[in-house]
């Protein structure tokens, strides 16, 4: 399902017009993506947690060339599906 | 940081932003995240623009060891969820580190190396802690040496006021030194002797206290002499033996002073005395700890060794006063000399630029300024001729014929790159003008200014006032 696909469905559901959902959704992510850069944990029943893990430096080695390479530290985001998902999609 | 964040914060943050009823904002949420969940069970896999991609992955059934009992087992199939966020997502919040990029590492960097490195440091810190532990002795030693300090100094701060007193505990203090070294040279076979040593004067000094107690001025001198007779006892046997030496002096200054102070200290008697049986005691205790080696050497070394190289250093910079730099130091002096006749000059100068302000472009000024300027001259030479009559003595007669021969026309820099032939122009300095500027100006380089310094007699090229009459020289290269 794509983007697309899936600002369809939600507007089928909602009763919105595609464009409001669509910006309604810009603003959804935006929000996500503001709670995120603070380091906040977002929790979703039923869904899960997305948060903000701190990858540290670390030294990797090409096995062709045997070159060594410094990845520099780096924040990802992580998803952690709740139980209840989890056991949805089995 | 680090809050956590609900459904019902991001529909409240939605409903802000486009203007929503809060609840149709909490429903909205609640949709998307419905949609995502339901369309990922049909369709496995979900993409949110700006958010990212859910995807379920299937992982097959696989052979596993039981870590408990090591048992082979078979771990079920099962589906994975897995979330790749959106490229602008993931850079967002990796904005804090956003400017790091993966570096090459060339052979040359040793990151093991760094590690080993701190795995020593922390090695040290761990050796440091168990030496120190060890060597429980020895601090019970530095302790010792602490409190008699203390000890010292409090009596110190119940008499201010008697100088004499305090000079005695200083020396107190110091034949605590003393002991120490004493105890350096050999400490372990000495220990017998010290105690021979201190236990007389232990009984000394009790005996004093009695004394004191019952009558102190007439039984004070006789104690006096008897802390005479016994320090003359041990420097008698102070001769026979290095080892004792430095013990047999600290116990005489100590119950000289103790003799001492008990006749200038009547107030509190009892109270130093007690003080100075501890203080005793004190050293008494210290004489049966050991001294490490390596202590030994560097108190040895310390108070004498200094005064010594300050002593050499004073006579190295004597003798090359005397041998290499004399000359320079009365070349100064002529130089004084110079500065006093320009300074004279300077003054002179000044009422002729007053008069030069006054008339600001007129010629006839730098005739004035001109003739200023040869008055000078003649006052500087008839200055030299004196300074030469008196100096002769000490020059060579060739370096008197130099200065006399560059200061006969115009003056001159001695060993400069350049000779002053004459004058070229004249400039009036205006604000924010520098020699050196000028010397950029006229001579494309700044290090020319000296030059004008040289040539003008300028007192502080540092400072000049504006509105000075400048005369910038004509330069000849030397040897032309």
């Amino acid at each position: 399902m794509n983007n697309k696909e899936f600002i369809a469905e939600l507007s089928r559901r909602l009763g919105y017009t595609a464009k409001d959902t669509s910006s309604l959704m810009t603003a959804l992510v935006a929000k996500m993506t503001e709670e995120l850069e603070d380091e906040n944990i977002i929790s979703i029943q039923n869904i899960g947690l997305f948060e903000v893990r701190k990858k540290n430096e670390r030294v990797v080695v090409n096995p062709a060339t045997q070159q060594r390479m410094l990845v520099p530290p780096k924040l990802v985001i992580g998803f952690k599906p709740s139980a209840s998902f989890k056991e949805k999609m089995q | 940081m680090n809050k956590k964040i609900l459904i019902q914060d991001l529909a409240d943050g939605l409903a802000l932003r486009k203007g929503l009823i809060p609840e149709d904002a909490e429903l909205f949420v609640r949709a998307v995240f419905d949609v995502i969940e339901e369309y990922l069970q049909t369709d496995k896999i979900v993409k949110v623009k700006g958010l990212g991609t859910f995807k379920l992955v299937s992982v097959d059934s696989r052979e596993s060891i039981d870590v408990n009992t090591g048992e082979r087992i078979v771990l079920k199939e099962y589906t994975k969820i897995s979330f790749t966020p959106d490229s602008v997502l993931r850079d967002s919040v990796n904005k804090p580190f956003a400017q790091f990029e993966t570096v090459v590492l060339y052979e040359g960097t040793d990151v093991a190396e760094m590690e080993r490195m701190d795995e020593i440091v922390i090695a040290d810190k761990t050796m440091e802690l168990g030496g120190s532990e060890g060597n429980d002795q020895f601090f019970e030693h530095k302790d010792g040496l602490a409190n008699s300090d203390t000890n010292s100094s409090l009596v110190k701060d119940k008499h201010v006021t008697d100088n004499e007193f305090l000079i005695e505990s200083s020396a107190i203090e110091d034949s605590s030194v003393l002991v120490e070294k004493g105890l350096m040279v050999e400490v372990e076979e000495d220990i017998s002797e010290n105690d021979i040593n201190n236990v007389p004067a232990a009984a000394d000094l009790s005996h004093m206290r009695r004394k004191g107690e019952e009558d102190e001025f007439p039984d004070d001198t006789n104690e006096k002499a008897d802390a005479d007779v016994i320090s003359e006892k041990d420097i008698k046997t102070e001769q026979d033996d290095n080892e004792t030496k430095f013990v047999g002096e600290e116990e005489s200054d100590v119950s000289m002073s103790a003799v001492q102070g008990l006749s200038k200290v009547h107030v509190d008697n009892q109270q130093i005395e007690v003080q100075k049986v501890e203080h005793q005691t004190v050293e008494n205790q210290h004489i049966v700890h050991v001294v490490p080696e390596n202590i030994r050497r560097r108190v040895y070394l310390t108070p004498w060794m200094i005064f010594f190289i300050v002593l050499l250093v004073l006579l190295l910079m004597f003798i090359s006063y005397y041998v290499g730099y004399h000359h320079l130091f009365v070349k100064k002096r002529v130089e004084v000399l110079q500065s006093e006749i320009t300074v004279h000059n300077g003054a002179t100068k000044d009422k002729s630029t007053q008069l030069t302000l006054d008339v600001y472009e007129d010629s006839v000024s730098t005739v004035k300024a001109d003739t200023v300027m040869q008055l000078s001259e003649k006052e500087r030479k008839s200055q030299e001729a004196i300074d030469e009559t008196e100096e002769q003595k000490k020059y060579s007669k060739k370096e008197s014929a130099d200065i006399r021969r560059n200061n006969e026309e115009y003056p001159q820099i001695k060993n400069g790159m350049y000779e002053i032939v004459g004058t070229r122009e004249e400039h009036y300095i205006k604000s924010g003008e520098t020699l050196r500027g000028l010397a950029l100006r006229y001579y494309g380089s700044r290090d020319l200014a000296t030059y004008i310094v040289v040539y003008n007699s300028i007192p502080t090229p540092d400072i000049v006032p504006e509105g000075m009459c400048l005369k910038i020289p004509e330069l000849k290269l030397k040897g032309n």
